[in-house]
């Protein structure tokens, strides 16, 4: 059993130790615990009315994308109706027609979502502890492109030169003084009548259409150490993100406030605390306290991957037998960080012109690579193919299944140990560090060895903690994807099924259902003297 | 809360949370800031150029010796750009004296003052004045130069408005002090002063000493 049926003392831990120590999980940074478990507490709520598939928290990065993307497209619209001469009558020519002010509201609410996705995004990555080691450049380029969004955000508030605009200006002007950059305090532009002038106005119109530029190449550079980079949501979240904004623009118009006028106090200016959430600090400390408090927040969220990391551990990287790698290149191709490469000429394999070779400074050690691999020769330390064949061995060994018993094997980061066996039933549980990494070999031999069946609880394939672990399980044991399940294993006895931390009761009613079907099948065949490594080793180094 | 995937109430629920959501960014996105204080506010932003004088001195015979043939001038001039200080008197009290000093690390870049003063809403006798103070030790020659110093006076009577800023401004051109009112509601359309010495209250035109 994973755990024991009360399911109130199942909270979901960071430090779990699995049963079997050779599937272990990478170490969550000190103090994640509680952070992830209110992670894992919100998600679970939101899979309760969204399920796993249509969680939009699993998706915010490229739901931040997508906010971007309609935000770019109704600036086009606002771009041409802009004028610079006279920025706030533009704009309220603009607002006066039905289309003119259904477009500006469409653009101010997907920029704001933009924001919402991203800072969540990050905020997830935190909680979940992946801010660090390889996914350092990452949280680094991640944090710069929401500086240039909110930069690109603030010069969008100023264009329209309302009473927000020019609070905007003004205070970003204050701070901007304190550097050392222009010759002359430019904040008394902001105080005056008549200063501010058309090249104003059209050099914050330059920054705000190039700025998108630089997200675009900032972009580049934070998914550069993924491979198949999710660019969009899946489909369904990413019309009914528009379609929720486009509504929403209809129903909630974004009213246009009084324009900018220098001679009156600020009273009851609607702030856009999205991007203006800093104008009420500005506005109650000095423009030095102000900006030293920018710069202890940008100091503190920049050193993050320093300070939010495991101080006894490190990440295991994987790791190749050279002598016996084959140089199919499936490691290369499963591996969802691009950490591996195909060297020619450099190995010492006697099987291959060219060897396999994980970059350790770019593998999260999440043991994808292991799964992938048929002769069983990449992998994390103690979780290669021939590992897992290994601790396998051992837990039949100890825990002697019956023909009819159903073997759990849980993702330690999807339900985990939250999985609560049915009371009374009678399942076997070895769980494992990431199902992705599951070598479809161990999967055999315990078909094989006479448990009844093997049922694989990823995690939700949405929010895979090493992004694509449950995809190549399923391709490897339905589509015959390298390593795939060999022919010979009988595949009503399999069955792979994802829930996320939050669905221990939909996980449960699937094994059990599992579990009856299973029963209809038999008693699975028993073999013994099963020489998996040994046919391995004929197929794939003997010849 | 069981698992909605199998109920009717699947969709009314996803919309009323996403609708829910969706407020919360539309409340965000449009929060009150700023609240009436009854004050009316005097606000200087004075830019002035040509505050440094030139303190100039014969070299002795010794110094033009020490010097190359082609490095010899009799006559050594530096800028030297004395201390403005900027006092606001509103109906005879003083509710302002601050230093300002040029800008740049050799003083030869504008002087700027920016300050705000909140104030009694009401018409009100402003008095600005803005003069360089006197460098220590000067000759008689540097006395000259800095009397020349521009130094600036207003003193006018004006309408003081609650939550509305009163704009003290040098015009660059003249190099007068000038005065922006707001004109109640319409207080984009500023008046420029000055003032015709005819309007009540007011005691003198803004002058350039």
């Amino acid at each position: 059993m994973c755990a024991d049926t009360d399911t109130s003392k199942k909270a979901p831990r960071a430090d779990i130790q699995p049963t079997v120590g050779a599937l272990r999980r990478v170490p969550l940074p000190p103090g994640a615990g509680i952070p992830y478990r209110l992670l894992l507490a919100v998600d679970s709520w939101f899979n309760r009315v969204f399920t796993s598939k249509w969680n939009p928290l699993y998706k915010t990065g490229p739901l931040s994308m997508s906010f971007l993307i309609l935000t770019l497209i109704t600036g086009i619209y606002l771009f041409l109706m802009y004028r610079v001469s006279d920025p706030y009558g533009s704009v309220a020519r603009l607002d006066a027609t039905w289309f003119g002010g259904w477009m500006r509201s469409v653009h101010r609410y997907a920029a704001d979502l933009t924001v919402v996705a991203v800072a969540i995004h990050a905020l997830r990555m935190f909680m979940s502890g992946r801010s660090w080691g390889p996914r350092a450049m990452a949280w680094i380029s991640g944090l710069i492109s929401l500086g240039v969004l909110l930069l690109c955000g603030w010069t969008g508030l100023v264009m329209a030169w309302d009473v927000q605009g020019q609070l905007v200006a003004l205070e970003g002007a204050r701070i901007a003084d304190l550097l050392p950059i222009f010759s002359e305090p430019i904040s008394r532009s902001f105080t005056q009548p008549e200063v501010i002038g058309r090249s104003f106005f059209f050099m914050n119109l330059f920054l705000h259409v190039a700025l998108p530029l630089g997200i675009a190449v900032l972009y580049w550079l934070h998914v550069s150490q993924v491979a198949r980079a999710e660019f969009l949501p899946p489909r369904g979240l990413h019309y009914g993100a528009w379609i929720a904004v486009l509504l929403l623009a209809i129903v909630v118009p974004v009213p246009l406030p009084p324009a900018a006028d220098v001679l009156a106090v600020p009273i009851g200016v609607p702030l856009d605390l999205f991007y203006a959430f800093w104008l009420p600090l500005a506005r109650s400390v000095s423009p030095g306290m102000h900006l030293l408090a920018w710069g202890i927040v940008g100091a503190v969220l920049f050193s993050v991957p320093w300070w939010w990391r495991p101080k006894t551990h490190t990440i295991e990287p994987s790791v190749v037998d050279e002598e016996h790698c084959t140089g199919c290149a499936q490691c290369y191709l499963d591996c969802p960080y691009d950490a591996i490469s195909m060297i020619q000429g450099v190995g010492q394999s006697s099987l291959s012109d060219s060897v396999a070779r994980v970059d350790p400074n770019v593998c999260t050690g999440c043991g994808i690579c292991a799964g992938s691999c048929a002769p069983m020769v990449v992998g994390p330390a103690g979780r290669s193919g021939r590992d897992q064949l290994q601790v396998v061995k051992t837990f039949l060994a100890e825990n002697q299944p019956t023909p009819d018993q159903v073997l759990v094997i849980p993702c330690a980061y999807g339900v985990g140990e939250n999985w609560v066996a049915p009371e009374g039933a009678d399942f076997l549980c070895l769980p494992s560090s990431c199902s992705g990494s599951v070598h479809t070999s161990a999967i055999e031999y315990l078909l094989r060895s006479g448990v009844g069946g093997v049922m694989l609880l990823t995690c939700p394939e949405r929010d895979c903690l090493y992004r694509e672990g449950p995809r190549w399980l399923n391709e490897r044991v339905y589509n015959d994807r390298e390593a795939e399940l060999r022919p010979r294993v009988d595949r009503r006895r399999v069955r792979i099924a994802g829930f996320a931390p939050g669905e221990p009761e939909a996980a449960r009613a699937a094994v059990e259902q599992f579990r009856l079907d299973i029963s209809e099948l038999g008693e699975a065949p028993v073999e013994r003297d099963i020489q998996l490594d040994r046919e391995c080793e004929v197929q794939y180094v003997e010849p | 809360m069981s698992s909605p995937s199998a109920g009717w109430l699947v969709w009314p629920l996803r919309v009323l949370v996403t609708a829910a959501l969706l407020a919360v960014v539309v409340v965000a996105g449009q929060v009150p800031f700023g609240r009436a204080s009854g004050e009316a506010v005097v606000r200087l932003a004075l830019r002035s150029v040509n505050t440094q004088l030139e303190v100039c001195r014969e070299r002795t015979e010794e110094e033009l010796a020490a010097l190359p043939v082609h490095m010899r001038r009799a006559t050594v001039c530096e800028g030297v750009a004395p201390t403005y200080r900027l006092t606001l008197r509103v109906d005879g009290e003083q509710v302002l004296t601050a230093a300002a000093d040029a800008g740049g690390v050799r003083g030869d870049r504008p002087l700027i003052v920016d300050h705000e003063v909140r104030t009694e809403p009401g018409r009100r006798r402003l008095q600005v004045e803005m003069v360089p103070l006197e460098l220590p030790g000067m000759d008689a020659a540097s006395l000259e130069a800095w009397t020349d110093l521009p130094r600036y006076h207003l003193d006018q009577t004006v309408d003081l408005v609650a939550d509305k800023i009163t704009l003290v401004l040098l015009d660059q051109e003249d190099g007068l002090l000038k005065v922006y009112e707001p004109t109640g509601e319409a207080s984009r359309q500023v008046s420029i002063n000055p003032r015709p010495s005819s309007v009540p209250g007011s005691t003198s035109s803004p002058t350039v000493s």
